[in-house]
């Protein structure tokens, strides 16, 4: 079989020891940046880049690769330790994973992200050594109706992820939309909501929003409480999960697997949706639903594992289409291109040592991550034990670092203080963050793709149901959401007293 | 009376110091784009050569937003002292001005125009399933399906949107315009014959055209490249006179002493010249320009502002 | 009418708000305001982006229909928050500030900061006044706000001095204001913690991810 051959280069390449040397540093790298909130893989890679050149460019390529997924597994840490997202995947796993920390269950939480990872990086490096080039056909096929459907679904689906009113959660999605148009429309080029300030300009960063809506009004809301002196209970539990919870996990992690590798191979903004997608439907399938938004061990398993496979299958579009799927891939491509290596179908053909060593080495990177990230988790806890007046002015330290050195403008600290102050309005009025987050992302894109359907069908609207896909996603959009209201209307009582809402 | 003489020394040198001492602290090379593009990646090689030859730290510092213009903006009003640069473009400088009704700086007055970097020109890909070999057979089509043909572009305003433009007044021809959020999405509806061409820039253009993934048609510059050179030119190709290019260059604030810039053009080129430098250059798409002094990249950008300033207002691109 | 849900009540004004805004910034004020702005002599408002049409959608179409429907949600959600059935106990917001401190803030922030923007031609110092105001009123008046208004104070702070005062000293500020945000100050812990904390920045942000930032203040350079 051809492909056990073209493992067997890619490993030849990937384990040799200056390759190994730089996944290392690679994978290091790139969870010290993604516990660091705010400083994010490309501000990394874009610093690198001068190192790079002198590099050899599988090396070179690899090590940039590292610090991708690596950012991955930090991003995670710091969304279960401090409710702190660091990257638009690791929203999701703020959700149950913070309250599993707060509830003594931060080791837990931590394997169970490390874990269902590793699982999930596992299957998609199979599924993009296996699959690229048909798949590069699939991602193809998806146009604009295509996207704009995909993300009317995403947002019906967003609004499962709030725990609470129903109404309300639409309402935040709407909100979250909104607040993402502010910025230069593409079809026209128009400045919108942005009062003449030109920082605005290119839109309000996701890193921004998150720090000020999950960090900042996080900590607020925690200082106000007078009476409770520790954020995290200091009846830390055990560090591994349990055999109930491995029990729990699996079948999420298979689920979250599946459904990352599918929707990473999209270009136009798949991945991000992955660990939205795989916490709705956890939340959907679990008999233990009730308990998502308090610490549901699924409510991490799955999204882990959604949103690391679909870092993995989005190199494919990378790698066989030379289109890069986010900011990220678009540096490595930059990194490629200073190495003389054009980005693009050829690349598989023509450079077959740099196609399947890349492949083998994420294997490889990921094997690395979670044998240095298992034993770390005890580290963590014991960072958890430290009183929160001495930890949360640390977190502050770091957010605004991080987010300053965005554009070294003291202007997204205004927008991030501006963001805390609506986090904790938000927070007291029992609005969740979350589906606005959600919102947030997918609002540009979604007008996007909708103007340039209509564009292109010249005015029909009609396209998005004619088209297979298209039809697909919406007609599964419609019945989701009637799913989703039944209950709702049915249980508007139980939800409402459902609130432990004792803020 | 001495101190006199002294002062008046001082004042008379103090002219000349600047330039010997420059620089004396590190030196910041403002990149007003996201890190990562070839703006990004082009400075940071100079970034690279330059700090070697100028025994000063020099770092790239990504200022983006605005279409360029917050990065340039900030270097115009910076101290003229030389330790502030930025790296401005055909965007920043000649097509922003005019497409987003004025700018918060004067391209021309309020820099030095120290040294073009790089200069590339676009290239007329069209989708293999289009029944057009060549752009006579192209503007043939486009006259037989008025409003049926969708050229793609990087952006509102970009070069490859305005290049679309004038190629439709000058063929008489109406295409849509559908812009897209950079290259890469573009070229990608494209290669799906979503949009039947696009004017996209050789470094992104050159990859697909090389692989068969897409035909090219024309480069847009007045001279043949030497990356595509089977490949006619537009003004060969009946569009006399089309001559378009993608350019960036280094740039300082308009104050900046003479002695400063000459030696800072003088360093920029030495770096361009370095052969890894050059050849990533080339890897890029761009060869060395042909205009090599701070004058004649001014006269050059002005013309440039002026042409576009032309072109912006005829095809409409204003935001509505 | 009293107040039976009072976190509805005030989440659907919000979004009510939002929503209004949207449309309002998108597709202009509703008629009789333009005239009555015009009647007041100050000319013609500028307002608005283009509509289009469903066909052809101009960039004010979608946000106004997401402000529509945003504005028509908060309706119910306020309404909700009137008739709702359930004991106001559990449903009280629980705010440190009330709505009139809320629009003091707001104000005094917008006008310090589009009057240091005319004067100085930077909007920098008027927020950084702004917030150190805020945080002396709330010291003196609201005491309830000290966690929410400083905790924001202090990013502002860091964020507005650091090029004057370098990383180190901006630090140290950072922390000291976030500490007294918290309800158990003590001052040597917290002088501790501010230096370990911007010696640890500097190391990693500067020398190890060589992060532009000035370490010392700019009159020392």
């Amino acid at each position: 079989m051809e492909i056990l051959s073209n493992l067997a280069l890619g490993f030849g390449v990937a384990l040799s020891p200056f390759n190994l040397l730089m996944c290392l540093v690679g994978v290091v790298l790139g969870t010290l940046i993604g516990v660091l909130p705010g400083v994010g893989p490309v501000a990394t890679i874009a610093m690198l880049l001068p190192i790079t050149f002198n590099l050899n460019p599988i090396g070179a390529l690899i090590m940039l690769a590292g610090i991708y997924y690596g950012a991955q597994y930090g991003g995670s840490t710091t969304a279960i330790l401090v409710n702190l997202p660091g990257e638009s995947s690791s929203v999701v796993t703020c959700l149950d994973g913070y309250q599993m920390a707060r509830r003594g269950r931060a080791g837990p939480a931590l394997a169970t992200a490390a874990i269902g990872s590793f699982f999930a990086g596992t299957i998609s490096t199979l599924v993009v050594a296996l699959f690229a080039p048909p798949l590069a056909e699939v991602a193809l096929k998806f146009g604009p109706s295509e996207y704009f459907s995909l993300m009317v679904l995403g947002l019906v689906a967003a609004t499962v992820l709030a725990s609470g009113s129903l109404i309300k959660a639409i309402a935040m999605v709407l909100l979250g939309l909104l607040l993402g148009l502010v910025g230069t429309d593409v079809n026209s080029g128009v400045l919108r909501f942005a009062f003449g300030v030109s920082e605005l300009a290119d839109g309000i960063g996701f890193v921004v929003v998150a720090m000020g809506m999950f960090g900042l009004a996080e900590i607020i809301v925690n200082l106000e409480q007078t009476d409770q002196r520790e954020v995290f209970t200091s009846k830390v539990g055990r560090l591994m999960p349990s055999k109930e919870d491995f029990k729990r996990m699996a079948p999420s992690i298979l689920r979250g697997t599946a459904l990352g590798s599918a929707l990473g191979i999209l270009p136009g903004g798949g991945a991000l949706l992955s660990s939205f997608a795989s916490y709705t439907v956890e939340k959907k399938v679990s008999k233990y639903s009730h308990e998502f938004g308090k610490g549901a061990i699924e409510g991490v398993a799955g999204p882990e594992s959604a949103n690391n496979a679909g870092a993995q299958t989005s190199f494919i579009p990378l790698l066989t289409l030379g289109i890069p799927g986010n900011a990220v891939m678009a540096l490595m491509i930059g990194a490629m291109m200073i190495q003389g290596i054009a980005p693009g179908p050829q690349v598989m053909t023509e450079r077959p040592q740099l196609f399947w060593g890349m492949i083998a080495s994420m294997w490889v990177g990921n094997l690395m991550l979670v044998i240095l990230n298992l034993p770390m988790i005890g580290l963590w806890i014991k960072l958890l034990t430290v009183p929160y007046r001495i930890l949360y002015p640390a977190i502050l330290v770091f957010m605004c670092i991080g987010v300053f050195s965005l554009s070294n403008n003291p202007f997204d600290v205004l927008i991030m203080a501006f963001f805390g102050v609506l986090g904790y309005i938000c927070a007291k009025l029992a609005c969740e963050p979350a589906p606005m987050i959600l919102g947030f992302i997918l609002g540009p894109l979604m007008e996007e793709n909708l103007r340039r359907a209509m564009l292109l069908s010249r005015g029909d609207p009609l396209v998005f149901f004619q088209k297979p896909i298209s039809a697909t996603f919406l007609i599964i959009s419609i019945v989701l959401l009637v799913v989703i209201s039944l209950p709702a209307l049915r249980s508007k009582r139980e939800q409402a007293f459902a609130g432990e809402e004792q803020k | 009376m001495k101190r006199l003489a002294l002062l008046l020394m001082l004042a008379a040198t103090s002219g000349l110091a600047p330039a010997q001492a420059w620089p004396t602290r590190p030196v910041r090379i403002v990149a007003p784009y996201a890190a990562g593009g070839p703006i990004d990646i082009s400075a940071r090689l100079i970034a690279a050569k330059l700090q070697e030859s100028l025994g000063q730290p020099v770092v790239v510092e990504n200022r983006p937003g605005a279409g360029g213009n917050l990065g340039v903006d900030y270097v115009a009003k910076s101290a003229p002292d030389g330790h502030t640069v930025v790296v401005g473009a055909i965007a920043t400088h000649a097509i922003n001005p005019t497409l987003m009704g004025s700018v918060p700086y004067d391209p021309i007055k309020d820099f030095r125009h120290v040294a073009l970097m790089v200069q590339v020109p676009n290239v007329l890909i069209v989708n293999l399933e289009l029944p057009a070999q060549n752009v006579g057979e192209l503007v043939a089509l486009a006259k037989s399906r008025p409003g049926r043909l969708d050229f793609a572009s990087g952006s509102t305003g970009s070069t490859g949107h305005l290049a679309g433009e004038l190629f439709k007044g000058m063929t008489g021809t109406y295409m849509v315009h559908i812009p897209y959020k950079g290259a890469a999405p573009a070229v990608l509806d494209l290669m799906a014959g979503r949009v039947q061409l696009m004017f996209d820039n050789l470094a992104s253009a050159l990859p697909n055209v090389r692989s068969g993934k897409v035909r090219a048609l024309a480069v847009t510059t007045r001279a043949r490249s030497g990356f595509l050179p089977e490949l006619p030119t537009l003004d060969e190709s009946g569009l006399r006179g089309f001559d378009m290019t993608t350019w960036w260059g280094l740039m300082a604030p308009g104050k900046t002493p003479q002695p400063v810039v000459e030696r800072l053009h003088a360093e920029t080129l030495k770096a361009m010249a370095a052969p890894d430098v050059r050849d990533r250059l080339r890897a890029m798409g761009s060869e060395p320009p042909a205009i090599r002094t701070p004058e004649q990249f001014t006269a050059f950008v002005a013309a440039e502002q002026k042409t576009y300033a032309e072109l912006v207002r005829r095809s409409g691109a204003k935001p509505d | 009418m009293q107040i039976k849900n009072e976190k509805d009540f005030w989440a659907g004004l919000m979004f009510m708000g939002f929503g209004l805004a949207a449309m309002i910034i998108a597709v202009g004020p509703p008629a009789f305001l333009v005239a009555a702005w015009k009647s007041m002599g100050w000319g013609n408002p500028e307002y608005g982006y283009q509509m289009g049409t469903a066909l052809r959608m101009g960039p004010a179409y979608f946000p106004t229909v997401l402000g529509g429907l945003l504005a028509i949600l908060g309706l119910v959600v306020f309404l909700r928050g009137l008739l709702s059935k359930l004991p106001p106990e559990t449903m009280k917001a629980n705010m440190s500030f009330g709505i009139l401190d809320f629009v003091v803030g707001v104000a005094l922030f917008a006008g310090l900061g589009y009057g240091s923007k005319v004067l100085f031609k930077s909007g920098d110092y008027g927020m950084l006044a702004a917030s150190v105001i805020l945080a002396v009123l709330s010291f003196l008046f609201r005491p309830k706000t000290k966690p929410l208004i400083l905790i924001l104070a202090c990013g502002m702070v860091f964020a507005y001095l650091l090029k004057p005062l370098g990383l180190v000293l901006a630090t140290i500020l950072l922390v000291f204001v976030a500490a007294l945000g918290g309800h158990e100050y003590k001052t040597k812990e917290v002088a501790i913690l501010a230096v370990l904390l911007s010696l640890f920045s500097v190391v990693v942000f500067v020398h190890g991810l060589t992060l532009p930032f000035p370490i010392w203040p700019a009159f020392l350079q």
